[in-house]
C-alpha cells in the first residue's frame, strides 16, 4: 500500500486544534493583561543624566559588609536580572545575603549621541561606584558585570583596580576574534563610522534585526508556534510574555559609545591585542589584579565561550576561577537550573573572599 | 485495501467536515463579540475561501482589543498562525489533488512536498515565486531580509512606498538598461538649478546601488530557501523510507525548520554572507547620509533648524559635561595643601572681602560632588 508523508484527516485535525488553540488563546490573553518584570522592591538612590543607580531591598537580616553593583550591557534592559519572583538573580543573590545594587542606563535619546566609553566606564560607573563606597563608608566593592557590562567591568577594574574588591564577570566577550563569533564577522566589514555619522543613535531595531538573523526561523517563526500551545495556561503565557518584552524592549545606542566599541573591540580586538584607550587612559586586562570569577555559558551563540574563556590567558590576577555553565546566553539569566546554580556559586565565591 | 477514489472520496468528506468545524469554531468566537470591543459582526466568508482568510479577519480586529502590552507577541502569533494554516492548507490540497498522480511514488511526494515549501505558496507582497529568490513558505518566516525592509524604512526621510515605487529591483534590469541609466544620470548638470540636480542624480545612482546590494544578499539568502528544501526532501525521505511517516502537521512544521536552521547556518558560515550583509547596511548608510545631506539643504532654505546644527549643540554640550566631569575630578583629587593653596588665589592679598567670595567656587563643587544624590 502506498504510504503517504502525512495523513489528509491529521493535517485537518491538527489545523484544526491550531485554531481552537489561538481562538481559546485570545480569551486568556485579554485576561492575563500586561505583564510586570523588575519584581523585587528596590529603591533608586542615585540618578546621573538618564542613568539610575537601584539598591535592592536586602531580603537577610546581615547582608554582606561589601554591597555587590551589578552593571549590565547597553544593549536590552537591565530587568533580565529580576523578570519574576522565581526568575531573578538578583532575588537570589538577595537571598544568599548579597547587598545589591543595579545600574539602569535609561533610553538614549539624540542628546546622548555624544556618550562615549568613557562617559559609561570613567564617569557613570564610577560615580556609582562612588556614591556606593561613601553610602557604606569602604573603600572599594564587588562588581558584577554582564555581558558589554562585564567588558565594560573589566575596563572600570583596570582603570580603578583601588575601587574593586572582586569582579564577576557573566557571558562576557573579551577576545573578539575567536572561531564562530558570528557577530564579529558581521562587524568586520560594517562602516561604522558611516553608520552613526548616519543615524547618530543606532537604533535598537537593528539590533534586534542583527540577534533576530542569527536563528531567524526558531526566533521568529517555531517559537510563537510554540507560544500557541501555552495559550491556556495563563502562568506560562505570562512567562513568555515577559520574555517577549525583553527581547523587544531595545534601547537605542549612543552613537559615539556605539562607533568605539565596534571599533576597539569587535574589529580591532584591542582589549586582547593591545592598544585600548579609554579617555586617554590605557586599558590592558594585565591591570585586574583583584579575584576574578568568570561564569560562562556553554551554549552562547552570542557570545561564544571561547570568548569569555581567554580571560584567563590575559587578566593579572592569581585569584581568577571558571564556572561553565551548561546553557546558552539567555538560559544563564532565567533557566530554573541557572537559578539553583549561578546566584549560589557566585555569593560563595564572593564570601570566601570576604572573610 | 481501498482503492484511490474511496480514499479520495473519505478524504473529500473528512475536509468538508473539517471546513465545518472549522468554520464553527469563529462563528462560535463570534459569539463572543461582545465581549470584544470592536467585534460585533459575525464571519462572513469571502470568495477565496481559503484557510486563513477568516483568521485575518477575526486577528485584525482581536489585536487591537487586547492589552497593549500582549499586541506584539499576539500579532507575531497571528503571523506565525496564518503560515501554519496556509502550509496545511498548501499540504492538503496537494494530497487531495495530486493524490491520483502520485499514488505509490514515494519519490514524487517528496519531491512535490519540497516544492511546496519552496513555491506552491503566495508571497506575501505579490510578487511572482519565479522571479523571487526568497519566496515560498521561507518568506512567511520573517527571515532577515523582511525584517531588514522594515527596518530600512522606519528611520527613512522619504515615504516607505517612494522606495517600492521606485523599485530597488531596477538594479538588475539588463545589463543595457542599466548601462543607459547609468550614462543618464552621468549627464553633467546645467542651468540654475544644477546643484540640487546633480544631487538627485546622485542619490538616484545611491539607491540603484542599494538596491543591487540588497538583491544580492537576497539572492544568497534565496539560497537558503532552495537547500532547506532541499534537507526537507532528504529528510522526509529517510523517514518513508524508514516507514516513518510524518505525524502531523506540527512535525512537518518541526521538521521544515530545523531544515530551515540547517541551511541557514551553512551559508551564515561562508564569507559572503557577512560581506554581502555589510555591503548591503553600508549601502543603505551611504544612501540614507546623502538623503539627510539633501533635507538638511530643504530645511536651511525654510531657515529651519537642521539635523548638522543640533548635532553641533549636543556635541558642544557633550564637549562642556566631559570639561566639568574633569574638573570635579581634579578638585576631589586635591591634596588639603593643594586645596589650601585654592583657598589663597593672589587677589585675596589685595582685597579680604573679595578673598572670600573668590574661594568660594573653587570649593563648593568639590563640596557638591563629596554628597551627591542627582548630577546631569
Amino acid at each position: 500500500m502506498m504510504q503517504l508523508p502525512l495523513q489528509p484527516d491529521q493535517i485537518l485535525k491538527d489545523a484544526l486544534d491550531f485554531n481552537r488553540k489561538l481562538s481559546h488563546g485570545m480569551l486568556t490573553l485579554r485576561d492575563v493583561g500586561n505583564v510586570e518584570v523588575g519584581v523585587t522592591p528596590k529603591e533608586a538612590v542615585y540618578r546621573e543624566d538618564k542613568l539610575v543607580l537601584y539598591r535592592y531591598k536586602p531580603t537577610v537580616d546581615k547582608p554582606a559588609k561589601t554591597p555587590l553593583l551589578i552593571v549590565y550591557a547597553l544593549v536590552n534592559r537591565p530587568y533580565m536580572t529580576d523578570l519574576q519572583e522565581d526568575r531573578s538573580i538578583i532575588r537570589n543573590l538577595l537571598d544568599h545575603g548579597e547587598d545589591v545594587y543595579l545600574i539602569d542606563w535609561g533610553y538614549p535619546d539624540g542628546a546622548d549621541r555624544y556618550l562615549e566609553l568613557n562617559d559609561y566606564i570613567n564617569r557613570y560607573i564610577h560615580h556609582c561606584v562612588q556614591h556606593i563606597c561613601k553610602a557604606h563608608g569602604l573603600r572599594r566593592i564587588n562588581l558584577l558585570g554582564i555581558c558589554q557590562g562585564g567588558t565594560f567591568s573589566l575596563c572600570y577594574t583596570a582603570l580603578h583596580t583601588e575601587r574593586v574588591a572582586n569582579l564577576v564577570t557573566m557571558v562576557t566577550p573579551v577576545d573578539f576574534h575567536t572561531p564562530r563569533n558570528v557577530l564579529s564577522d558581521w562587524a568586520q566589514e560594517l562602516d561604522v563610522d558611516l553608520l552613526v555619522n548616519t543615524v547618530g543613535n543606532v537604533p535598537g531595531e537593528l539590533l534586534n534585526w542583527s540577534f533576530l538573523s542569527l536563528k531567524p526561523f526558531r526566533l521568529t517563526g517555531q517559537k510563537y508556534a510554540d507560544m500557541a500551545d501555552i495559550l491556556d495556561d495563563p502562568n506560562k503565557l505570562r512567562n513568555f510574555l515577559r520574555m517577549e518584552k525583553w527581547i523587544f524592549d531595545s534601547p537605542d545606542q549612543a552613537g559615539e559609545a556605539f562607533r568605539q566599541f565596534i571599533k576597539y573591540f569587535y574589529q580591532q580586538n584591542r582589549l586582547v591585542t593591545g592598544g585600548l584607550e579609554i579617555g586617554g587612559h590605557p586599558v590592558s586586562l594585565g591591570q585586574v589584579t583583584v579575584p576574578v570569577l568568570n561564569v560562562y555559558a556553554t551554549e552562547d551563540h552570542l557570545v561564544p565561550p571561547e570568548s569569555s574563556i581567554a580571560l584567563e590567558k590575559h587578566v593579572g590576577t592569581r585569584d581568577y576561577t571558571a564556572i561553565a555553565f551548561p546553557g546558552g546566553h539567555i538560559g544563564i539569566y532565567v533557566s530554573g537550573r541557572s537559578q539553583k546554580e549561578v546566584p549560589p556559586a557566585i555569593a560563595r565565591w564572593l564570601q570566601e573572599r570576604s572573610r | 485495501m481501498a482503492g484511490f477514489k474511496e480514499t479520495t472520496d473519505a478524504w473529500s468528506k473528512v475536509w468538508m467536515d473539517g471546513q465545518k468545524q472549522y468554520l464553527d469554531t469563529w462563528m462560535q468566537l463570534s459569539k463572543l463579540g461582545g465581549q470584544w470591543p470592536g467585534v460585533n459582526a459575525p464571519y462572513t466568508p469571502g470568495a477565496a475561501g481559503t484557510w486563513t482568510e477568516p483568521m485575518q479577519q477575526w486577528t485584525q480586529l482581536m489585536t487591537q482589543s487586547l492589552p497593549p502590552g500582549s499586541q506584539p507577541a499576539s500579532s507575531r502569533l497571528f503571523d506565525l498562525g496564518k503560515s501554519y494554516l496556509s502550509m496545511g492548507e498548501t499540504f492538503w490540497r496537494l494530497l487531495q489533488q495530486q493524490g491520483r498522480e502520485l499514488a505509490g511514488q514515494e519519490n514524487d511526494w517528496v519531491e512535490a512536498m519540497k516544492n511546496a515549501f519552496t513555491y506552491n505558496c503566495p508571497h506575501p507582497n505579490g510578487a511572482a515565486p519565479e522571479t523571487d529568490p526568497w519566496s515560498g513558505f521561507a518568506t512567511f518566516w520573517g527571515l532577515p531580509l523582511n525584517t531588514w525592509q522594515r527596518f530600512a524604512c522606519s528611520f527613512s526621510p522619504f515615504p516607505g512606498e517612494l522606495g517600492k515605487a521606485l523599485r530597488p529591483e531596477d538594479a538588475a534590469l539588463p545589463s543595457d538598461m542599466t548601462k543607459t541609466l547609468r550614462q543618464m544620470l552621468s549627464m553633467p548638470p546645467v542651468g540654475y538649478t544644477r546643484e540640487w540636480q546633480e544631487q538627485t542624480q546622485e542619490w538616484v545612482q545611491l539607491y540603484i546601488e542599494y538596491g543591487k546590494a540588497m538583491q544580492e544578499f537576497a539572492q544568497l539568502l534565496g539560497k537558503v530557501s532552495q537547500r532547506a528544501a532541499e534537507l526537507f526532501g532528504q529528510k522526509l525521505g529517510g523517514l518513508l523510507k524508514e516507514g516513518k511517516p510524518l505525524n502531523g502537521l506540527r512535525s512537518a512544521y518541526n521538521l521544515w525548520i530545523d531544515c530551515g536552521e540547517d541551511a541557514y547556518a551553512e551559508v551564515l558560515a561562508t564569507p559572503d554572507f557577512p560581506h554581502l550583509q555589510a555591503q548591503m547596511v553600508n549601502a543603505l548608510m551611504r544612501l540614507k547620509r546623502h538623503e539627510q545631506a539633501m533635507m538638511d539643504e530643504v530645511m536651511t532654505a525654510m531657515n529651519m533648524p537642521t539635523r548638522r546644527e543640533l548635532d553641533t549643540s549636543h556635541k558642544r554640550v557633550h564637549g562642556l559635561q566631559q570639561q566639568i566631569c574633569a574638573l570635579q575630578d581634579a578638585l576631589e583629587n586635591l591634596t588639603p595643601d593643594e586645596l589650601a593653596e585654592t583657598e589663597e588665589p593672589p587677589v585675596a592679598r589685595v582685597a579680604p572681602a573679595v578673598r572670600k567670595k573668590a574661594s568660594k567656587p573653587a570649593r563648593s563643587p568639590a563640596k557638591r560632588r563629596v554628597q551627591p544624590k542627582k548630577r546631569g
